[in-house]
């Protein structure tokens, strides 16, 4: 069972695509658009794409492609919670009947074809989680063998229905992102494409780049919309994902927390890191402020934001003041430098009670 | 790679019929469950009524991964609610939103099936059924590898002219739990047998298991190699 290398990386969200997108981070680059939702408005993380949802998503894919310069025929992993929704939203037509080219696969073959995928991409859908879910299905057949290449990709792209569902369950903000903060007020949803080129080969990696050390999922049952507060599901996953990438808590130097500004959920994301790591806490970074939340695309678009930060030898600190929460004793990180960071670990939390947890390490593969 | 075949079923219900089935199969009324949800847990459910556990040994409760596909079950609640969104003007109520939220089946069935430790939807496309057993078969037998579960329960949801339908196959490693009713070797089929598409995998296989002994069965596939050959029924 070998190793598993990212070879590649590509994302494009509302701050840009890649190495630029971390660095519009890296100089605190929060702003967001507006859109509005069953009579409110309220705001939303865009991709900077002109023009009408098809064109959209195709750009967002090739600009993705472009960065990872991949070769082609390679089996394809896609994930999403929305898939194509906004595309049949723009070519509704009152009184058409019911929409066609629904199927949730026919979109994932079409990405599959603009990246010249190899077969019928295989498919995931688990909310917020979708991209880690796709990750760890890739990553067990890398492992043992059956693949020595897998393409990972995740689409987040606007349509109404996500962002209806969401605002009538009361769950987003009307300002912007607040991770662990005392007045958060919900998520802000994000555009996002990303990718992943995943490999077992060392003669295909870079001289320097990361290996993926684990990937768990978990699931909490505790309610529809929520997490259990105690956060024990979140920290069992996260001790299985130390366990399985053979570290301890004090191996991991930077956690990427997944703190969208929901109120229950950051609480008890908090309450899980502080029952692993207790007093040796890492330093926590939120992405979300910067992108907003790009649910099934997020666990990729997150980690590849961050890998780009860090290529770049900095980590953003918290954009805006952020008034600290009594019940959440923990403070992301401010701004600093970026070098000294070899092993990082992600959290992911989705919709339904997902949870995703993967441990990356920096490596020289052919060393 | 070898999975043990625990148990295999096939559900027909019509949608009128759903909460009441619901309702007989749990003694509990339907509440907040879409009909992804209720069709999958009658699904798993079912299928894990009829696995053979010996008559001296108690039903143990295992750790159970859902590994499922609906992707006409999935467009048709979506397509629901786009009309009603836009076409009605109407703005989505939650609960409609939640019942058409595919991720969601895991935690609406764990109260009435507690086994269940996590539920992975898998969207796929694939006209012809080729590769959809193929690669739930393959990925179930490497979530069994990892030993985070000890049961995956394989189903597949489509709609019919008046109801739902699903297939669902119960497998599992261990040695301990029901014994096989069949092996699957995942891998080159090593001896002959009668291949069946995988779209009529399932169907098939109920048959072949009902048969005496006979041939292996080979379900034919290409997505990465790898074929499932079903031995001689234990």
């Amino acid at each position: 069972m070998g190793p598993i290398y990212i070879v590649a990386r590509g994302h494009y969200t509302a701050r840009g695509m890649g190495v630029e997108a971390a660095r519009a981070v890296l100089r605190g680059e929060t702003s967001s658009g507006r859109r509005t939702l069953n009579g409110d408005e309220v705001p939303y993380f865009r991709l900077p794409l002109p023009g009408r949802w098809q064109s959209r998503a195709q750009a967002a894919v090739a600009q993705c492609a472009l960065a990872l310069g991949t070769p082609k025929d390679l089996p394809v992993f896609f994930a999403s919670s929305s898939f194509q929704v906004g595309r049949l939203e723009a070519e509704f037509h009152p009184n058409a009947g019911q929409p066609q080219r629904l199927d949730q696969g026919d979109f994932a073959r079409e990405v599959s074809s603009w990246l010249e995928g190899r077969g019928k991409p295989w498919c995931f859908s688990t909310a917020c989680t979708s991209a880690i879910t796709a990750l760890k299905a890739a990553s067990m057949l890398l492992r043992h063998g059956t693949l020595d290449q897998a393409l990972i990709v995740a689409t987040e792209l606007e349509n109404l229905l996500s962002g209806s569902g969401f605002h009538s369950l009361g769950l987003l903000s009307a300002t912007h992102p607040k991770p662990f903060a005392a007045d958060r007020d919900g998520l802000v949803l994000g555009e996002a494409v990303a990718a992943l080129h995943l490999t077992t080969r060392a003669d295909l990696c870079p001289q320097t780049c990361w290996r993926v050390d684990a990937c768990e999922l978990g699931l909490d049952v505790f309610s529809l919309t929520g997490i259990n507060p105690d956060g024990s599901v979140v920290a069992q996953v996260i001790e299985r994902a130390l366990h399985n990438a053979g570290i301890g808590p004090a191996e991991v130097d930077l956690v990427k927390v997944h703190a969208a500004g929901a109120g229950a959920t950051d609480e008890a994301e908090a309450r899980a890191l502080q029952r692993v790591f207790g007093e040796r806490m890492p330093p926590l970074l939120s992405l979300k402020p910067y992108i907003g939340h790009t649910l099934g695309a997020s666990g990729l678009a997150e980690l590849g934001l961050l890998l780009d930060c860090l290529a770049l030898g900095r980590l953003p600190g918290l954009p805006n003041a952020l008034a600290p929460d009594p019940a959440i004793p923990l403070r992301l990180a401010d701004a600093r430098p970026a070098t000294d960071v070899r092993r990082v670990l992600l959290v992911g939390i989705g919709f339904g009670g997902g949870v995703g947890v993967m441990v990356l390490t920096k490596v020289s593969p052919c060393n | 790679m070898q999975l043990k075949l625990l148990a295999i079923d096939t559900l027909h219900v019509e949608r009128a019929a759903l909460a009441a089935e619901f309702q007989q199969a749990t003694g509990r009324p339907l509440r907040r469950a879409g009909s992804l949800a209720t069709m999958a847990l009658l699904a798993c459910r079912r299928c894990t009524q009829r696995e053979r556990w010996p008559q001296d040994q108690p039903r143990g409760a295992l750790p159970t991964l859902l590994l499922w596909h609906a992707p006409s079950v999935i467009a048709e609640e979506a397509a629901r609610l786009l009309t009603m969104m836009l076409d009605g003007q109407e703005a989505i109520m939650p609960f409609d939103f939640l019942a058409s939220q595919p991720a969601l089946v895991g935690v609406t069935l764990h109260p009435h099936f507690p086994e269940l430790s996590n539920a992975i939807c898998m969207p796929w496309v694939d006209e012809e059924g080729r590769e959809i057993w193929q690669r739930t078969l393959l990925l179930a037998a490497h979530w069994l590898a990892e030993n985070t579960c000890q049961r995956v329960l394989c189903v597949q949801l489509e709609r019919e002219s008046s109801g739902l339908q699903a297939h669902a196959l119960s497998l599992s490693l261990q040695d301990r739990g029901p014994p096989a009713i069949a092996t699957l070797q995942l891998g080159p089929a090593s001896a002959a047998g009668q291949t069946v598409a995988a779209g009529d995998f399932v169907p098939r296989l109920t048959r072949w298991l009902q048969t005496p002994a006979q041939d292996p069965l080979l379900l034919d596939g290409d997505a990465i190699g790898v074929r499932a050959s079903v031995k001689s029924s234990v």
